[in-house]
């Protein structure tokens, strides 16, 4: 009964935690600019992800390992700083993103310019993780975060072809503007598949103390829980296709934020701007720990969600510089939309970086003992995280001289 | 029989309390004339992590990586090595932990810190 509980609690937590500010921009401006044709790319980062997420699933029920830890382990030092590294700075920029996004949120709630908000919002991220209780913290947020089933609701009551929408799940080349449509297809990749998604997982599933019969669990809650998440994405897409004039190039918020009037009338605003608050906030306290959790099992160091400060003193004290590094683009008045879809394009060139050496663990007999990766599952990560990677060497520079 | 590489270095390090004390970052080896080479002890901390990396890596940090330390721990206090390796002295006593020290103490005078 309480293992139920615990998969229904997962299953409902990473549907409420799903969307984030990558995933809800590129979302827009997918169906904006294409229409359904690049829900596909969705579809192929979401399989690709719940893959992800079960390996590092499975990863620590089978060894007892973060994937942190055990690449230092099994890589040693020197390889292990490239992707530490390399994942720790595109998650600064995430949660730089996912932070204006709230600031943004704010400003669209009150009209005070988001420079404003960066301070404060980062205060209270900083102020949630320093009284520790995480964990508690964590599932309400995630809670409170399924109001973002308002984009399904919203993309329902606008009644979108079926038809339509099932042509766009077919893998297509561009209609039009190729450099754009691969650039877009590279965020909806980027942000799909953010590293520090599947670090944190396995951060939590050690916390928790899984063992080997938490396998199929482990399966059932990564499979469903990410599964339905992507819908959500797929919903925003859907009703930014259906709303926005096709081929409109949306480049800020304000532009955004009137979607779901249509659908919802005066309810509409309101709750777009609590969607997108609520959503970026819960993402950028993940994000904030699992930077944390990634340099502190990096080096040995005392970690954990519930821990308190003093007893883990160079932890606390990462996600505190984190925080403080992350608010700076904001508080300057950066634009938040161009930083996240910045981020979320350095988040897929930096995958095969964070991704590679984890299958190389998830094919270890000394980690997962007999439950290593198919041939299948190795084969279809390693493609997407590769593919990503070249489409974003090659598109965001296309994408950013033609902008 | 242990390997080195794959037993011992960058394992999780657990002192006598069981506290993390951080990963193995080195193994010291004593070559013997007319015998083979013996672990006499294991190293932790950055000066010894700063001298596994490539020099283009440490060069920015500059004066900086002259202040690193780092704590030898003799082969005789290692009590067990299976997934963590647990030796029997006091981490917080060590050069290891100063830098944990300086913050925690730092983090006492915030308020909510405790």
């Amino acid at each position: 009964m309480k293992k139920l509980l615990h998969v229904a609690l997962g299953i409902v937590t990473s549907f409420g935690g799903f969307l984030e500010a990558g995933s809800i921009t590129t979302s827009i401006q997918a169906g904006a600019e294409y229409g359904y044709s690049l829900l596909w790319v969705l579809l192929v980062g979401t399989i690709c992800l719940v893959a992800l997420i079960e390996m590092s699933g499975r990863l620590a029920a089978m060894s007892h390992h973060t994937i942190a830890g055990a690449m230092r382990e099994r890589f040693g030092l020197r390889f292990f700083v490239l992707p530490l590294v390399g994942v720790v700075a595109v998650s600064v920029l995430t949660l730089a993103a996912e932070l204006g996004a709230v600031c943004i949120a704010l400003q669209l709630a009150t009209g005070v310019s988001f420079q404003w908000w960066a301070v404060p919002v980062m205060v209270a991220l900083w102020l949630l993780l320093w009284r520790g209780n995480f964990g508690v913290v964590e599932n309400g947020v995630s809670l409170l975060g399924l109001v973002t089933v308002v984009f399904l609701v919203a993309a329902a009551r606008l009644h979108p072809t079926v038809r339509e929408m099932a042509a766009g799940f077919v893998p297509s080349g561009a209609p039009y503007d190729a450099s754009r449509y691969w650039f877009l297809a590279v965020s909806i990749l980027g942000a799909t598949l953010t590293p520090y998604l599947f670090y944190f997982y396995s951060s939590g599933a050690v916390e928790d103390g899984w063992e080997p019969d938490d396998v199929p669990a482990n399966r059932f809650v990564s499979t469903f829980g990410m599964g339905f998440g992507a819908t959500l994405a797929a919903a925003v897409l859907v009703v930014a296709a259906l709303v926005f004039m096709r081929g409109a190039r949306l480049e800020s918020f304000d532009q955004m934020a009137p979607m779901l009037t249509d659908a919802l009338g005066p309810w509409g605003f309101p709750l777009f701007v609590a969607a997108l608050g609520i959503a970026c906030f819960g993402a950028a306290l993940e994000v904030a720990l699992a930077l944390a959790y990634m340099i502190a099992q990096g080096f040995g160091w005392n970690w954990g969600e519930n821990v308190r400060p003093r007893e883990a003193a160079r932890f606390s004290v990462s996600y505190t510089v984190a925080l403080v590094l992350a608010a700076a683009p904001a508080a300057i008045g950066l634009d938040p939309l161009r930083l996240t879809n910045v981020a979320m394009a350095l988040n897929a060139a930096c995958l095969p970086l964070a991704v590679v050496p984890f299958l190389v663990l998830m094919n270890d007999r000394e980690y997962v003992g007999d439950r290593s990766n198919s041939r299948l599952g190795n084969a279809f990560v390693l493609g997407v995280v590769v593919l990503a990677c070249v489409l974003a060497i090659v598109s965001v520079p296309l994408d950013l001289l033609g902008g | 029989m242990l390997s080195l590489g794959r037993d011992v270095l960058d394992k999780q390090l657990l002192d006598a309390e069981g506290r993390p004390f951080g990963k193995v970052d080195g193994v010291v080896l004593e070559l013997r004339p007319d015998a083979p080479p013996r672990v006499v002890a294991l190293e932790v901390g950055a000066a010894t992590r700063l001298a596994r990396l490539p020099r283009w890596m440490t060069r920015p940090l500059g004066r900086l990586a002259t202040r690193a330390t780092a704590t030898r721990i003799p082969r005789s206090a290692v009590l067990s090595v299976a997934r963590e390796i647990r030796v029997g002295i006091d981490a917080t006593e060590t050069p290891a932990w100063r830098v944990e020290k300086w913050l925690a103490r730092l983090i006492a005078r915030i308020p909510g810190g405790r």
